[in-house]
């Protein structure tokens, strides 16, 4: 039904957009433009042609893009004098007016200024673009090469250290793993943090929709965006931006463009490459010698006699097994993407199909997309564009048990006694007769299986039309479907675990998710001279989202079966769930700019929200921007020659809508009993509930010095959130113990810097260059506000460790403080905080903050002749972790998991100096306590990546029919400087839907480093 | 901005005719069906106004009621778990740190295991109390119906408080549902003994509006009766528990022939059954999954449980399994948990009767009664004069047979803290005597402005 009611309203919209416009557009006789585009570099006066650039007849929907020798040809252009723009992202647009007469073939050539993405490129903003010169708010900007060629599954790791503001958490390594996302920190306790992707204007569906929980390592459906299919990404960063979006900006915006085709002949485009990864760093175990030591020492210490022992020493470490060794493989990894281009003056077109394979580096993990692309652009009539975006895809991700789990693969590994064998004599999997106290992670791997398999089709139809010379109308649909089936088979094989006594377990899932929009826009040129140029436009949006899911659970297979619930003896889960919500948006927006110097933008979004209480579903968000080019006003002339300045202020409200459907109301389910059905409420009312709403305000600066040479972006910030949407704890005596209420303030703050340099140009074209580019957060998190200022906390499998607290950063570590360990006794010195002369719940305090003092990337690119050198290094600094893995790898031989390494500096005897307690067998010595003992700086810098290239000289490509050949060898995540002592400290445990709990690790899948060899080449 | 500049063009005529079309075009498309739009009803719950509307919706939340009682805080791994752990039948053995505070009798007001029996528990009693308030006043249900519902509710209702003045003493006790979470924060703590007249005024409102006899997972007039003679066991009122366990013998229910019949896969009925709690391999209990070496083994029974069975106790091996030093809870049969928990059993009553005797002086009669659990369990007889010959004897018997009998079942804990044995048994020094009493969840002290937290914590 809503699917029908949207194609009647996207039906009318493009009939109405298209129907006027054909009717009125009568054959007159008409002229052509033609002409070239090159580059101009200003050190060597040599040019090239610009392939791909847009060439545009001003005021009108005519235009063309180049070719690969930067040729292009306008045809049907009505008669008159016209302003002709060519536009390419990463050079300054250029005007050139040009007399056009009936049947005549006019020429307007173009020479474009190149712009190391400085103030002139094109900035995709919502419902339209931009010229970086006229932008007023905080945006920033990738483009497609930085974040070619990575050999992750998704774009959001991509973006890693790319963008000032942008914070990226990989959370855990495994492949196609849920990324953290925070534009200028975390806002939102409750509801979603991640920002919203809009993919060639279209919002698409981006949540974790799985229905396996694998403990920690969750996906999210961003990873079936490809990211060789990308063009450009933009990031709206701040209120003003992002207030478009309305009630879904208030975590950022990332507009993702897509590649489009351009006129001339087809160009295929073919790149690949095959890597090898491995896991950077084990983490340093006991061997069984060691392990018996401390253990029988633990025993000693609490004074039972040695035959009490559980070990006997010269028996039980005869022989030792590394586990990390078990599960840890050289993993390949590859990607093939062949893509085509061309089209005519009417028709351009853009496909691509790739397919992406990494295997983990932890066995029985691994992760495969095919995707494919279509963009089509159709030239009606020179009034009447019609465009196409349709990409599809499907994932394979073969996923283990992780984190959290007890049936984890690196968790039961680094759990594992040492003198314990992987294996039996006979080659099968060792299991409890063995003395396996947890089940065997490598059998978890090989036997048990889970499968997610996703399809996907995402796009949208859209069609412009000129109604009027200054009047642009678009009209688009769009959807995004999504199926996910996963699998489980967890194997009776694999000793100590529940599927063991059960005989089997077999689950299978199916998720259906759906979004489907419409919305119409009219843009406005108000006005249109260069001098005072007002651009207004308005529109509406409505948008239909459904999920819908089945799940069965199996237990009971006999031998040869598995999977599939036909053949379990018993059912023993089932589920079958609808929900739907909708949005309906008005917004418009206005950017006027006059003299080239002074810019206003304002804009407003009206949302309304089916997930909201009838007074309370619609939010407004205002927003408006004001911009100064200091370096064009007349007394700035001497400047002018030396820099470039543009200094910026906006101010803008966006809100937070990501909450669970009719979460306002109060709902019974079904609660049935001994086979007959049964009902009960199961959440409680609030009629209030209403947006969560993020005011900030931005300024900053645009700077660009030596003609480019230099470029520096700098924005000051302060996001004020309120009505944050929380799930806050009310009296159990209601029946219930969360309640959805708009409670509490967050406040971040901060500075994000980029720096982009040509630090050396020497000689001609060939000559030995040197760029960098350094991008920088510095960002302050506090909660400003709680409900009656409660503190709340929260953690991993029942360990409250995160808090939230007035006056303190989100997800701030709550535990005991560790003051060292007592040279007399051994034991841990907790601090007595509440000084009743016992360490109880109360003692605890917060010891640790999760947020870095600023974190970053630094790019450096070398070229010399037809070699290029990339580097990247990624750094974080002042991030506190939780090592959670210590709780038993650290706890004083309180468990018998095995320990880290480090133990052997224990305590042994008093006077001993040192911060690692005695082994304690009774658990008496508080080094099993959750204290600051387990929190550790977190800092780190990161080599994450070295290129090096070659690309074919043209006179060799040429002889083999090539355009362009590259070759290149790369690493990643070569290495990590850090203190910590787990694999990685870019982790989080909780996952990617988490917002409190940050920066703790529980037996996180480690961060691949992967060598390639790739090469690009088209024709 | 005022007025148009000189250098812009204005819209032509046709350019403005056509705006005239397209505007309200626009507008009637963009307003159509926005209200429609945001209105969406949820596929797959229902309104809460919709509950306990009619005579099959009140039946559905009684059955609602018994739903509660599934829950893994609470009769599926929760209440029992707690009740042998926190005493000398239980061992934490697995990775749960919470657990390792109750087996150590170091509980923390945090303690997850706690808390979340105390939410479960409200949860319960929130379901009973919407069925008591509405149910009276529900149109198109007959009298008869009516009737039971409402006296199971109340039997449930006693329940549920008799559970949370066992663990924790005073406790608030809201009789009505609580919509507004800043009346319940003002809520405070009832005092025990009120508590126990409550309960026991549920228990006089059960017995009197319930017809049905009995029933063995739904409440039933036998478990109204057996329940009253546990609660004024507690309440020290003997002469009420010997009658109370009288009139429910009176209904004719004896001792399953076989301890192993009541612990069964499949969970098949015995006459000894009085209240039981449904499970299935869907809606499961994880005691098995618990106590098992085949499932987490996150809890064991202790050493000193096994051996306090002698060799020839039929009851030893169908509770306790041993390995090489380890110990699994045999009690439960599979880590599937399909089988249904006894809340209250014969066995159990004629403990609560023997003892009652006891107390009262009436020695021989007291030992007749736990002999036949001596005797089902192949034990030989006690005999008054050889095996036991004080008042403390035969008490000291009658307390070993409930251990032996109910353990694993959540018995010992409480039991032990009623008959002020706790700190003895458990070799607790006395700065640890405040553990005694559960502490208020930590959770609820931070919500609540009315609580108070037991001493100690």
């Amino acid at each position: 039904m809503h699917l029908a009611r949207l194609l009647r309203c996207v039906t009318l919209c493009l009939i109405a957009v298209a129907g006027s416009g054909f009717a009125a557009d009568a054959q007159a006789q008409t002229g052509s433009i033609r002409g070239t585009v090159l580059a101009t570099d200003s050190t060597t006066s040599t040019r090239r042609p610009i392939p791909g650039a847009q060439v545009t007849v001003v005021g009108t929907q005519i235009g063309a893009l180049t070719n690969d020798a930067g040729e292009y040809t306008i045809r049907n252009v009505p008669p008159g004098t016209v302003t002709v723009r060519a536009q390419r992202i990463g050079f300054t647009p250029s005007d050139v007016r040009v007399a056009v007469s009936a049947g005549a073939t006019a020429t307007a050539d173009f020479s474009l200024v190149p712009v190391a993405r400085t103030l002139s490129e094109v900035v995709v903003v919502g419902y339209g673009t931009t010229n970086r010169q006229n932008v007023s708010s905080a945006i920033a900007s990738v483009t497609a090469t930085e974040i070619a060629n990575n050999p992750t599954a998704g774009v959001d790791a991509a973006l890693q250290g790319k963008a000032p503001g942008v914070q990226v958490m990989q959370n855990a390594g495994n492949p196609g793993n849920g990324i953290s996302i925070r534009v200028r920190g975390p806002a939102s306790i409750n509801a979603g943090n991640q920002p919203l992707y809009v993919v060639d204007g279209v919002p698409i569906i981006q949540e974790n929709y799985s229905q396996l929980g694998m403990g920690g390592q969750d996906v999210n459906a961003v990873s079936g965006i490809n990211p060789d299919e990308i063009e450009t990404i933009d990031i709206l960063k701040d209120a003003a931006a992002a207030a478009i979006y309305g009630s879904r900006g208030s975590n950022g915006v990332v507009m993702i463009t897509t590649k489009r085709g351009s006129a001339g002949k087809t160009h295929i485009t073919f790149s690949g490459y095959n890597g090898w990864q491995n896991n950077p760093a084990t983490i340093p175990m006991l061997d069984a010698k060691q392990y018996v030591e401390i253990f029988n020492e633990s025993a000693k210490n609490d004074g039972y006699d040695p035959s009490d022992y559980d070990f006997e020493p010269g028996v039980d470490d005869a022989q030792s097994y590394d586990w990390q060794k078990a599960v840890f493989r050289s993993a390949p990894v590859r990607n093939l993407q062949l893509g085509a281009t061309g089209g005519s003056e009417r028709t351009s077109y853009y496909l691509s199909g790739t397919y992406f394979d990494q295997q983990g580096i932890v066995i029985g993990s691994r992760y495969r997309r095919g995707a494919g692309r279509t963009n089509l652009d159709f030239t009606a009539t020179n009034k009447l564009t019609v465009r196409t975006s349709l990409g599809l895809s499907r994932e394979d991700n073969e996923r283990i048990e992780g984190d959290g789990s007890l049936d984890g693969v690196v968790t039961n590994a680094l759990g594992m006694q040492p003198m314990r064998p992987v294996y039996r004599a006979d080659g099968s999997y060792a299991g409890r007769p063995e003395g396996l106290r947890y089940s065997n992670p490598v059998a978890l791997a090989n036997l048990n299986s889970t499968e997610l398999e996703t399809m996907r089709a995402f796009g949208n139809l859209e069609a412009n039309y000129q109604l009027a010379s200054k009047l642009r109308l678009t009209g688009r649909g769009g959807f995004d479907v999504l199926g996910l089936d996963e699998t489980q088979w967890e194997s009776p094989q694999v000793d100590r675990t529940y599927a063991a006594s059960a005989s089997g377990v077999g689950k299978s899932g199916h998720t259906g998710v759906s979004k489907y929009l419409g919305e119409g826009f009219a843009t406005y040129e108000a006005l249109s001279a260069p001098d005072n140029h007002l651009s207004i436009v308005g529109g509406a949006s409505v948008e239909y989202n459904k999920s819908t899911l089945n799940f069965i659970r199996g237990e009971g297979f006999t031998s040869g079966f598995k999977t599939y619930v036909r053949n379990a003896a018993n059912v023993t889960e089932y589920d079958g769930a609808q929900t739907t919500n909708n949005l309906v948006g008005f917004f418009s927006r206005a950017d006027w700019s006059l003299k080239e110097r002074y810019l206003v933008s304002a804009s407003v979004r009206a949302d309304g929200s089916s997930r909201f209480g009838e007074d309370n579903r619609y939010g407004l968000f205002p927003a408006a921007s004001l911009g100064w080019v200091v370096s064009e006003e007349p007394f700035a002339r001497g400047l002018q020659k030396v820099m470039n300045l543009k200094l910026r202020a906006s101010y803008g409200a966006t809100g937070n809508q990501g909450i669970g459907d009719f979460a306002a109301r109060a709902l019974a389910s079904g609660a049935p009993y001994s086979g007959t059905p049964g009902s009960a409420v199961t959440q409680l009312a609030n009629p209030d509930l209403r947006w969560e709403t993020t005011r900030e305000f931005d300024t900053g600066a645009d700077l660009l010095f030596f003609n480019g040479r230099v470029s520096l972006t700098a924005d000051y910030y302060l996001r004020n959130t309120s009505n944050l949407l929380v799930q806050r704890p009310i009296p159990s005596t209601t029946g219930f113990t969360t309640y959805w209420g708009n409670i509490g303030d967050v406040r971040n703050k901060g500075v994000d810097l980029g720096l982009n340099t040509t630090n050396v140009q020497l000689g001609g074209t060939n000559g030995f260059t040197w760029r960098s580019i350094l991008t920088m957060t510095f960002n302050r998190n506090e909660v400003t506000s709680l409900f009656d200022g409660q503190p709340f906390t929260t953690g991993i499998n029942g360990r409250e460790t995160s808090i939230a607290q007035v006056g303190k950063p989100l997800g701030s570590f709550f535990m005991y403080k560790f003051d060292g360990v007592d040279p007399q006794t051994g034991d841990a010195i907790l601090r007595d905080v509440d000084g009743d002369g016992e360490i109880t719940a109360n003692d605890r305090m917060i010891v640790g903050n999760p947020h870095p003092n600023y974190f970053g990337g630094f790019t450096n690119t070398f070229t010399l002749k037809d070699f290029e050198l990339n580097t990247f290094l990624q750094f974080s600094q002042g991030n506190d972790v939780f090592n959670m893995m210590r709780i038993f790898a650290d706890d004083g031989a309180c468990t018998y998991d095995n320990k880290f390494a480090d133990v052997m500096r224990r305590w042994q005897k008093p006077g001993d100096i040192t911060n690692v307690p005695r082994m304690s067998y009774d658990c008496a010595s508080g080094a099993d306590a959750i204290s600051s003992r387990f929190i550790e700086d977190g800092s780190y810098l990161r080599v994450g990546e070295v290129t090096l290239a070659w690309r074919v000289p043209a006179k060799i490509a040429g002889k083999a029919r090539l355009d362009n050949a590259r070759f290149y060898v790369s690493g990643r995540n070569l290495h990590t400087f850090t203190k910590y002592s787990g694999y990685n400290p870019d982790v989080n445990s909780a996952g990617s839907d988490e917002n409190v709990i940050i920066g703790t690790d529980y037996y996180a899948y480690p961060l691949p480093r992967t060598f390639t060899l790739g090469i690009s080449a088209g024709w | 901005m005022t007025g148009i500049p000189a250098n812009v063009n204005p819209l032509t005529r046709l350019e403005i005719m056509r705006l005239r079309f397209l505007m309200p075009a626009a507008l009637l498309i963009a307003a159509a069906g926005c209200d429609s739009t945001l209105t969406t009803q949820p596929a797959d719950r229902v309104p809460a106004e919709q509950v306990i509307v009619d005579a099959s919706s009140a039946r559905a939340a009684l059955v609602g009621a018994y739903d509660a009682l599934q829950s893994l805080d609470y009769y599926g791994l929760g209440i029992e778990m707690l009740g042998d752990l926190s005493a000398d039948n239980a061992d934490h053995v697995g990775t749960f740190q919470y657990l390792g505070q109750v087996d150590r009798n170091q509980l923390q007001a945090d303690n997850t295991a706690v808390t979340d029996t105390w939410i479960a528990i409200y949860d319960a009693i929130a379901r009973v109390n919407l069925i008591l308030q509405k149910v009276p006043n529900v149109p198109g249900i007959t009298d008869a119906e009516r009737d039971q519902i409402l006296g199971e509710a109340h039997f449930l209702r006693a329940l549920h408080y008799h559970n949370l003045v066992k663990l924790w003493g005073d406790v608030p006790m809201p009789l009505e549902p609580l919509n507004s979470p800043t009346e319940a924060a003002a809520m405070t703590r009832t005092p025990k003994a009120d508590v126990y007249t409550q309960i026991l005024q549920d228990l006089a409102q059960a017995e009197q509006l319930m017809a049905t006899p009995k029933q063995a997972r739904q409440a039933s007039l036998g478990a109204v009766r057996a329940l009253r003679s546990r609660v004024l066991l507690y309440k020290e009122d003997w002469q009420g528990t010997l009658d109370a366990a009288n009139s429910v013998g009176a209904m004719g229910y004896v001792l399953a022939q076989n301890f192993g019949d009541l612990f069964t896969d499949e969970g098949t009925d015995t006459p000894e059954d009085i209240f039981r709690v449904s499970f299935t391999a869907v809606e499961f209990n994880e005691m098995g999954y618990y106590y098992l070496f085949d499932g987490r083994w996150e809890i064991a029974p202790t050493a000193d449980l096994y051996s306090a069975y002698s060799a020839s106790d039929l009851r030893r091996d169908l509770t306790v399994g041993e390995d090489d030093g380890d110990y699994e809870g045999t009690k439960f049969p599979t880590t599937i948990g399909a089988e249904d928990l006894h809340v209250i059993r014969y066995a159990e009553v004629i403990l609560n009767k023997a003892e009652a005797l006891a107390r009262l002086g009436r020695l021989a009669e007291a030992v007749t009664e736990y002999n036949a659990i001596r005797v089902r369990a192949g034990l030989l007889p006690h005999v008054l004069g050889t095996d036991v010959t004080s008042q403390t004897d035969v008490l000291n018997a009658i307390w070993n047979e409930r251990r032996l009998e109910l353990a694993l079942e959540g018995d010992r804990w409480s039991d032990l803290v009623r008959t002020g044995r706790a700190m003895e048994v458990l070799g607790l020094t006395p700065d640890r005597a405040f553990q005694q009493l559960y502490p208020i969840p930590a959770r609820e002290l931070i919500v609540s402005t009315g609580l108070t937290q037991n001493p100690g914590y």
